[in-house]
């Protein structure tokens, strides 16, 4: 069986300097994919202008863009259906699902997943939005030190629907990017939502 | 797989594992502690949000590990591996490689979508980032186990058994993950159907081949390579590559949509096609791994038999140390006669076992070791002549480690002492117990064994036929017949399928399709 120890043949780890090296070699491996890629993936771009264009949110749900829309197609569809746009500055995150309960339950959902969050608070009582196919949600307004927005949801026909709208700023959305948000969700459709 | 070096021991004298100087701990901690705090605040936010769900997953996901370990540790039965080291493997499975994959998988998805399309990210984004991206960090959590403590990586089973930690760290924490994911997602608030489908879907479902299996064959190939150093480099690094690669690959079909629609026969074809997808590079990982279990466990009956015309160990017992099925057959023969009695024998023939193996390990590790022994057997020293003269070697070691080889090669020489004097007690006990030699029964298995594989096999394709595999392989493994490792797999498979139907079942008569 020779040397069982078999110290002829060193191996890199061996020596403090092999398993620096070595070990650097792991850090800069990690580092690599958890901050490299990342960084690869920012510095190429993947901004798409919607402006005017019918949103699909799945699950035969959609609304029309309002002016100012971006998608940042490298973002979308993270959590399952989850659709993000940039409206003017103001984050909209959308999603659609089969959903069985009330309006008044998805939003109980979200005012507690909200108010987990650290620092946000939900501000005054929900109150109705209606579509222009006539389609009811309810909406809740919500603040933190560092931004400001509200949710929407719907449940129709077996399918309810979240936009949540963010401002990236304190002082909350401009009147402009409101108006043109509140056309735009107005538009929300509901088709093909049961088989 | 045989050869000269595919085990090499821990040498004498080697330093502990866990050495401040060494800079593969200062990487780890590098990476650990803030992928931790990111992780910590995620799941206080999900205690925080759903505290109901995420205490039931977190429960649920923890008693997930616990057959994974004690299986993990029974395949590491030779050389067994230092919990420490075992820990540092699950945590950075669990807390580095989960936090990088989130970061990059994401940018992988995000890079699909730019360069290809959002359309193909959004179908096949699955299958291509989080595989490539999970897998390479998983594998690195090896390497790095390789250069915190490369003396403890003894045989490619060490590197299978890391890997298999590290995997199952991972799988851990992602699985708690997507089970407070899908709380989140059902809105329903804190409930607990959500959890309980995630955990019959990734843990009953998919838990055997998942993360845990992928990560033992890039382990067991990163130790192969590690061990084999008299091999060419160019065989070693392939080894490497062509594992991870085959790691890639399975986590690439297991996440990919392929079949997802199970065939258009609803839940009961979505069920079997995890199996397809699963089954086999569970059984390859299998196959692999009791290649290098017989290998190792070749190399340390070698170190045993030179002591076979000692009452240390009869020839008869060397076969025993081959296999848990043939450790097993030993004591349930001993367990023959039923009661006390019986269960005594049991356990004596369970501790020389245990004893036996802890000499081949120490054989291995101390060239001076059948000298040592030779002496001990001809003039054994009380046992408490012995346990003083350790504590006072130890005492003296700790004070001065690094200038006392001398008292170091003492203390390892008591080591073997008092390992033989153990050897002979149990031996006396046996004997006393009237079943001196402590060997497997002369009938390896059952003639029912192969129809207990031929209907595990048939459940996977008919329902109701797996609870015929379970009665069958019990009945062939029944009385003093060791439980063939063929008729554990006959269970296994049985139970699965049982437990897969069963499952199929129900969500097709709830309408979940």
């Amino acid at each position: 069986m020779g040397d069982r120890f078999d110290r002829s043949r060193p191996l890199f780890t061996d020596t403090f300097t092999g398993r620096f090296l070595g070990s650097l070699a792991v850090l800069g491996a990690v580092l690599a994919i958890v901050a490299g890629l990342p960084l690869l993936n920012s510095m190429i771009p993947g901004i798409v202008d919607l402006s005017g264009n019918r949103i699909d949110l799945g699950h035969g749900v959609s609304f029309v863009a309002p002016e100012g829309t971006t998608r940042d197609v490298g973002r979308d569809r993270l959590l399952g259906g989850k659709t993000e746009l940039n409206v003017n500055g103001a984050i909209v995150a959308a999603t659609a699902r089969p959903y069985d309960d009330t309006d008044a339950a998805l939003a109980g959902a979200i005012d507690g997943e909200l108010k987990a969050q650290p620092g946000i608070q939900l501000a005054g009582e929900e109150t109705v939005f209606t579509t222009r196919d006539g389609v009811v949600g309810l909406r809740h307004v919500f603040r933190s030190p560092s931004s400001e927005g509200y949710f929407i949801v719907f449940v129709h026909e077996g399918v309810g629907v979240d936009v949540i709208v963010s401002s990236s700023t304190r002082r909350g959305l401009d009147e402009v990017t409101y108006d043109r948000l509140e056309d735009a969700l107005a538009t929300m459709r509901f088709e093909g939502s049961r088989p | 797989m045989t050869g000269e070096h595919y085990v090499r021991p821990t040498p004498p004298g080697s330093r502990r594992w866990f050495d401040v100087r060494n800079p593969a701990l200062w990487v780890f901690a590098i990476l650990a502690l803030p992928a931790l705090w990111v992780l910590g605040k995620a799941v206080r936010n999900c205690f925080i949000t759903y505290p109901l769900a995420s205490t039931v997953a977190a429960v649920g996901f923890t008693l997930f590990t616990v057959p994974f370990v004690i299986v993990l540790r029974r395949l590491d039965y030779l050389e067994r591996e230092p919990p420490g080291l075992v820990a540092l493997a699950f945590t950075w499975g669990g807390v580095v490689a989960y936090m990088g994959a989130v970061y990059g998988g994401r940018a992988a998805h995000g890079l699909l979508a730019k360069l290809v399309s959002p359309e193909f990210a959004g179908t096949w984004s699955a299958a291509i980032g989080p595989p490539i991206v999970e897998e390479i960090l998983k594998a690195l959590g090896v390497v790095l186990v390789v250069l915190l403590a490369r003396e403890q990586v003894n045989s490619t089973v060490d590197g299978f058994v890391y890997g298999a930690f590290i995997g199952l760290g991972f799988q851990v924490v992602e699985d708690f993950g997507y089970a407070v994911t899908a709380t989140a997602w059902d809105r329903g608030g804190d409930q607990v159907g959500p959890v309980v489908s995630t955990f019959i879907v990734r843990g009953f479902l998919s838990g055997l081949w998942s993360h845990t299996v992928f990560t033992a064959l890039a382990g067991g190939a990163i130790a192969y390579a590690t061990v084999n150093r008299g091999l060419p480099m160019r065989r070693r690094v392939g080894v490497v590559a062509g594992a991870v690669g085959v790691a890639i690959l399975a986590h690439a079909l297991w996440n990919s949509p392929l079949l997802r629609d199970g065939f258009g026969f609803g839940g009961i074809g979505i069920v079997a096609a995890l199996f397809i997808k699963g089954l086999p590079v569970f059984l390859l990982v299998w196959y692999l791994f009791s290649l290098a279990y017989r290998t190792e466990a070749s190399f340390y009956r070698d170190q045993l038999k030179q002591y076979d015309d000692t009452p240390l160990v009869h020839p008869e017992e060397l076969d025993a140390l081959l296999s848990y099925r043939e450790r097993e057959s030993a004591r349930r023969l001993a367990q023959a006669p039923k009661g006390r009695r019986g269960a005594r024998a049991a356990r004596s023939v369970r501790r020389l076992q245990h004893l036996q193996t802890r000499l081949a390990v120490l054989s291995s590790r101390y060239p001076e070791a059948p000298e040592w022994v030779r002496s001990t057997v001809e003039k054994p020293p009380t046992r408490q002549w012995l346990a003083e003269e350790r504590k006072r070697l130890g005492n003296v070691l700790r004070a001065r480690e690094s200038t006392a080889p001398d008292r170091r090669d003492l203390l390892h020489r008591n080591t073997v002492r008092k390992c033989v004097v153990d050897i002979l007690a149990a031996r006396a006990q046996l004997e006393h117990l009237g079943h001196p030699v402590a060997a497997p029964t002369p009938q390896k298995s059952s003639p029912m064994i192969p129809y207990a594989l031929g209907l595990a096999g048939l459940g996977v394709l008919i329902p109701g036929v797996g609870v015929f595999a379970i009665v069958t392989a019990l009945l062939a493994t029944r009385g003093n017949l060791p439980s063939n490792g063929l008729a554990i797999a006959a269970m296994a498979l049985g139970t699965l399928t049982t437990v897969g139907w069963g499952i199929a079942f129900f969500l097709t008569q709830s309408g979940a399709g």
